[in-house]
């Protein structure tokens, strides 16, 4: 099964990027019974104009990363356990016709959009008067100079009209060709903003009335399920002089956005959309600076998007009997939300439900070891022990692009995110930031009592531990970076198990 | 298979050192040094397989403790093992030293400056015996197994 | 650690060999240390089923071929003869002469000598209190008394007198009759003054009596290999008539020879010889001469001796059936190589004058090897020595200029008759006065030349072979 999720705007960028770092730590869809779903790819695409949005930027460079490290431990596989085990690929890659040019990339090409000014997109100039005086009634002068490579700063009235271009876009016929029966679909933006606001549903609308369109698998699409995550506030913009979002907008903005969905995408007897989760948070987030420019849009990651990205795994894990009826066609919608177990400023995982917990602390809690690990002991390691078990891991290993991809590239990434969200309001304090005692990493939560004390977690336990598996394990010649990075998993698996508090 | 083959050939090795240690003609423990009057006792007393089995006990217990009872990533380097070896090779010589005194002291024999040039030789013998069993039992242990070399 | 317990486990022997090794290593092989060791086997005859007969005894043919076995694996070799602590090993009969000349020597106002001889042989013999005693003249009668009737009668010639006929002896009858009844392990005792005397010897010569007599001892002898006999020489009051070779009887108070000839396999005399529980025994008291016959070489316990003061060179020494010194390199200053061999001389039943001289011995070696034996005296005794001295009698001292690379050292101790059994011989003895009556017999070197004729002359006693490397 192919879950195409399509990241729309700058938070569906950093809902993106909070869902790699789960995929990262080994986070997998789950069905009903807790089971991983087999055979799942994920496939983002994401839907920006404003290119220049640095949390765009940073969650391709990450999104790269991942596939390459994926590939290197896993090829073209996709039911596996440990570490990066959600198979990420881009449209490209997974192209069977191949009379259509696309990039390698993860980015839905809106160059057609993104060039020109409203008002040249929506040639005012060519209208006859009462056009133009509809246009002027309907967008502001402010809007209709707006030059949409910035995105649509807040207003979804210009996304609506530029985004409706998509259907006749390569991406999305590459799209259509593409999905298949089984697929399915998930949508992620805000509902306060611009981009995402008007995109989610315009989407939605054409993938519905995919036999009006000139596109491949149009029953397909049209019976595809379809879930979303719709962002409500939860950020806070610090704003200069010259802005043309107004944080004051957001509730009336969410509110029309709101009442605009259940007339199109969740009334009770709307089947456009299957399942739509609803987020958002009260408590405002530390200010983001607002910076439509070039290099703007560097935003701290927060616990929403964190819990935002847990939404498409679940939904790629909802049974079809819950999706689709007995003829295939797309059942009503059905909405969730999310609450904490406590409602406290400083999140842990403790603060998390038990379902949530159980989904993610393991995984997370390895991903981190594995963090500190990489940075503290893994290469005093090699020439010892499991390291000199064929494969064999020697010192070249560390100037491997796979090695430097995995500890700089992509647990700078992971380090920068775990800051943000515990930097920000709510802080998320999963793990003690900075922290490279691993006894202490986790917060709140402590190593297990012994005889003689607390039990101890280090490197050495860990090197320990991995040489012991090491023993019973088998790897072919090419698969060092496997090795490692499974017998670290299971080793860590071993010791949260052996050596910390059970929280969950 | 390189393990079990290893195992068998540090037993029989064990073993024929320890046969070797009953022989009345070419004993191992007369190989590297011998005199007539002092080996002669050693031998009616039964000292060869007494100190045999001391040497082995403490050559392949040494290897045990260092490979499934020490069994450490915080002593798996080489200077660990030798560190081991070094303990074991002297305890090996000086406690059948102890024993060879007593039991010529027993039986009213004064043999002091042959015994110490006779438990020379068995630092040698303890040190091989210690290198034969690290290979017979390393392959097992969790942390130490590439100890002193890898596998 | 199984493997080892394992090795212990099955260690050849297991309790029963230990405790013979023991024994010997700590050098206490006594009857006592024997039953203990008997006791080993008693106390588990299904372990040891080896070692015990069907009917439920000490199979001492086992036990002894295992001891032996033990003491070859020892450092020197160790010998044990426990055939001798089982009751059918060695068994003792006295022959005790009664012809006329006989019964003055156990007057009643004599000293009792040759009675003390004969009481001694039988109490210090293992199994004396079942030794068969019988009276010899013309015949073999058995005594019909128990044996300590016989130790406890005062007068023996007295409660013996009517048994068979006194006037003479017939030699080869007697003789004959106890190599015939020899069982193996039997150990005979024949208690005689050794003066031939025949009946109707009426004018016949002396010479011709002499020859007569060496003859008959030889023809005897010849017929029964493997034999030896050890004659001793004692002297005991004599108060009463003696009957010259003329038959004219005097009367004669004083000194006079008596002879014990002990009488057994080789074997059986060489394994009395090196046992500690024979030495008595064999050591009798008062003798003024003794003289081994043997019809082969005895073979003597010996072994090289590595820690003795006087030992120059270098050389160890090999097991096994042949002694070799291999390795063996002489002193680097000197050119010598000179080491000690203890040797069990004692059990050859020689005077210590033959043995203890080097002139009496034959050297063979390509290094012109020397000898020199000297007793073993107890202040040579050191304690990392004792092991090898032990049990022996004498050293013996090569000495020779070795240069290698091999050399191979043949010594024998010559079997020359003894200069006693001549000086105790005298052709005439009717006269009682003369100076040389009291410590003559008549005829005596004719009757052991006989007997030395039929072993074999210029036998060696033994012969010692040391191969060097």
């Amino acid at each position: 099964m192919r879950l195409f999720i399509f990241a729309i705007g700058g938070t569906g960028s950093r809902v993106l990027k909070s869902m790699l770092m789960l995929s990262a730590a080994g986070v997998r869809p789950l069905d009903e019974n807790g089971k991983p779903v087999p055979n799942v790819e994920l496939v983002p695409i994401i839907i920006d104009p404003h290119k220049g949005n640095e949390d765009l930027k940073r969650t391709e460079q990450l999104l790269t990363a991942y596939r390459m490290i994926r590939s290197k431990l896993y090829g073209n596989r996709t039911d596996v356990d440990g570490f990066f085990a959600n198979r990420i690929v881009t449209l490209r890659e997974i192209m069977r016709d191949s009379s259509i040019q696309l990039n390698d990339t993860f980015i839905f090409n809106l160059s057609a959009v993104e060039r020109n000014k409203f008002r040249e997109f929506i040639g005012y100039d060519t209208m006859n008067e009462a056009n133009q005086a509809l246009s002027s009634l309907l967008f502001s002068n402010e809007q209709l100079e707006n030059k949409m490579n910035i995105g649509f700063v807040g207003s979804p009235n210009i996304g609506s009209v530029a985004l409706n271009e998509i259907k006749d876009s390569d991406e999305f016929k590459a799209f259509a060709n593409v999905f298949n029966a089984g697929d399915r679909i998930f949508f992620i933006s805000s509902i306060f903003g611009g981009t995402g606001a008007a995109g989610f549903p315009i989407m939605v609308k054409n993938i519905r009335q995919a036999a009006n369109l000139d596109i491949n698998n149009r029953d397909v699409l049209r019976k595809a399920p379809i879930g979303g995550l719709t962002v409500l506030p939860y950020f806070n913009l610090e704003l200069g002089d010259d802005h043309r979002i107004d944080k004051a907008d957001f509730i009336v903005k969410t509110q029309s956005a709101l009442y605009y969905y259940k007339e199109t995408l969740t009334g009770a007897n709307d089947s456009n959309l299957n399942t739509i989760f609803y987020l958002g948070d009260q408590v405002v987030s530390v200010p983001y600076m607002y910076d439509p420019g070039e290099h703007g849009q560097r935003n701290r990651a927060h616990m929403v998007e964190l819990v935002g990205a847990m939404a498409p795994l679940k939904f790629a894990g909802l049974p079809t009997s819950q999706l689709s009826d007995e003829n295939g066609y797309p059942l009503p919608s059905s909405a969730y939300e999310y609450a904490l177990d406590r409602d406290t400023l400083d999140v842990d995982f403790k603060a998390l439900g038990s379902e949530t917990r159980a989904l993610i602390y393991d995984k997370l809690v390895k991903f981190h070891l594995l963090f500190i690990h990489l940075n503290t002991g893994f290469k005093d390691t090699i020439g010892q022990g499991y390291t000199l078990d064929k494969p064999l891991i020697k010192t070249d290993f560390l100037a491997s692009q796979f090695y430097r991809t995995l500890s700089v590239e992509f647990m700078n990434g992971y380090k920068d995110w775990l800051s943000e969200m515990y930097n920000n309001m709510r802080s998320v304090q999963l793990f003690n930031v900075g922290e490279w005692d691993m006894n202490k990493a986790i917060h709140d939560v402590n190593t297990s009592k012994s005889f003689f004390g607390r039990k101890s977690v280090d490197n050495g336990v860990f090197k320990s531990v991995m040489n012991h598996l090491s023993q019973n394990s088998t790897y072919g010649p090419e698969e060092v970076e496997l090795k490692f990075m499974d017998l670290f998993n299971r080793a860590a698996q071993k010791i949260i198990d052996e050596r910390y508090e059970n929280i969950n | 298979m390189k393990r079990i083959v290893f195992l068998v050939m540090g037993i029989v090795i064990t073993l024929a050192f320890l046969m070797m240690s009953y022989s009345q003609n070419a004993n191992i423990f007369e190989l590297l040094y011998f005199s007539q009057g002092f080996n002669d006792q050693l031998y009616n007393l039964s000292c060869y397989p007494m100190v045999a089995v001391i040497i082995v006990s403490l050559a392949w217990g040494g290897a045990l403790v260092y490979y499934y009872g020490i069994n450490s990533v915080k002593f798996d380097r080489w200077y660990h093992w030798l560190g081991v070896l070094a303990v074991v090779t002297c305890v090996a010589p000086v406690l059948c030293y102890m024993l060879i005194s007593v039991l010529l002291k027993d039986n009213g024999l004064d043999y002091g400056g042959e015994a110490a040039q006779f438990v020379m030789q068995l630092f040698a013998m303890t040190a091989v015996l210690y290198v034969v069993a690290s290979y017979s039992v390393r392959w097992w242990s969790s942390n130490c197994r590439h100890t002193p070399f890898p596998q | 650690m199984a493997v080892l317990a394992c090795l212990c486990a099955c260690h050849r022997g297991g309790a029963l060999e230990d405790a013979i090794k023991k024994a010997m290593v700590q050098r206490d092989t006594t009857a006592q240390r024997f039953d203990s060791i008997c006791g080993i086997i008693k106390a588990n005859p299904d372990q040891y089923s080896a070692y015990v007969t069907q009917d439920g005894e000490i199979n001492y043919q086992a036990l002894a071929e295992l001891v032996e076995e033990v003491g070859a694996s020892l450092r020197p070799a160790m010998h044990w003869n426990v055939m001798a602590y089982g009751g059918s090993s060695f068994s003792l009969t006295v022959y005790f002469e009664r012809s006329g000349s006989m019964v003055p020597y156990d007057d009643a106002g004599g000293h009792g000598q040759l009675k003390k001889a004969v009481n001694d042989l039988i109490n210090y013999f293992p199994a004396g209190d079942k030794a068969k005693i019988n009276i010899v003249n013309d015949d073999i009668y058995p005594y019909k008394g128990t044996v300590d009737s016989f130790l406890q009668d005062r007068n023996i010639y007295a409660s013996t007198e009517g048994v068979g006929n006194a006037t003479y002896t017939d030699f080869q009858k007697i003789f004959n009759k106890i190599l015939e009844a020899q069982t193996p392990g039997n150990v005979s005792v024949l208690v005689s003054d050794l003066i031939y005397s025949p009946a109707d010897t009426k004018d016949v010569s002396i010479d011709k009596i002499l020859n007569e007599e060496n003859s008959l001892a030889t023809n005897m002898f010849k017929r029964y290999k493997g034999k030896s006999i050890i004659v001793h020489k004692l002297t005991g009051d004599y108060n009463g008539k003696y009957y010259p070779y003329n038959n004219n009887a005097v009367d004669y108070n004083g000194m006079r020879p008596f002879y014990l000839l002990i009488i057994a396999d080789t074997k059986v005399m060489d394994a009395m010889a090196q046992s500690k529980d024979y030495q008595q025994f064999m050591d009798v008291q008062g003798s003024c001469g003794t003289y081994r016959f043997n019809q082969g070489e005895s073979s003597v316990d010996w072994n090289v001796v590595p820690d003795w003061k006087d030992n120059a060179g270098r050389w160890r020494v090999s097991r096994g059936d042949r002694c070799e010194l291999t390795g063996a390199e002489a002193d680097a200053t000197t050119g010598v190589l000179k080491f000690a061999v203890a040797a069990n001389l004692g059990a050859l039943r020689c005077p210590e004058a033959v043995l203890c001289n080097d002139a009496n011995y034959t050297v063979e070696s390509l290094s012109g090897f020397k000898v020199e034996i000297a007793p073993i005296q107890p202040d040579m005794l050191t304690a990392n020595n004792k092991s090898y001295l032990d049990g022996k009698t004498h050293i013996i001292t090569f000495t020779g200029d070795y240069k290698g690379p091999r050399d191979n050292i043949k010594l024998s101790l010559r079997n020359d008759f003894p200069e006693w059994i001549e000086q105790s011989t005298c052709k005439d003895d009717t006269n009682v006065m003369a100076p040389t009556f009291s410590s003559t017999t008549l005829g005596l070197s004719s009757f052991l030349g006989g007997i030395q004729q039929a072993f074999g002359a210029g036998n060696n006693y033994f012969t010692m072979e040391i191969a060097i490397k």
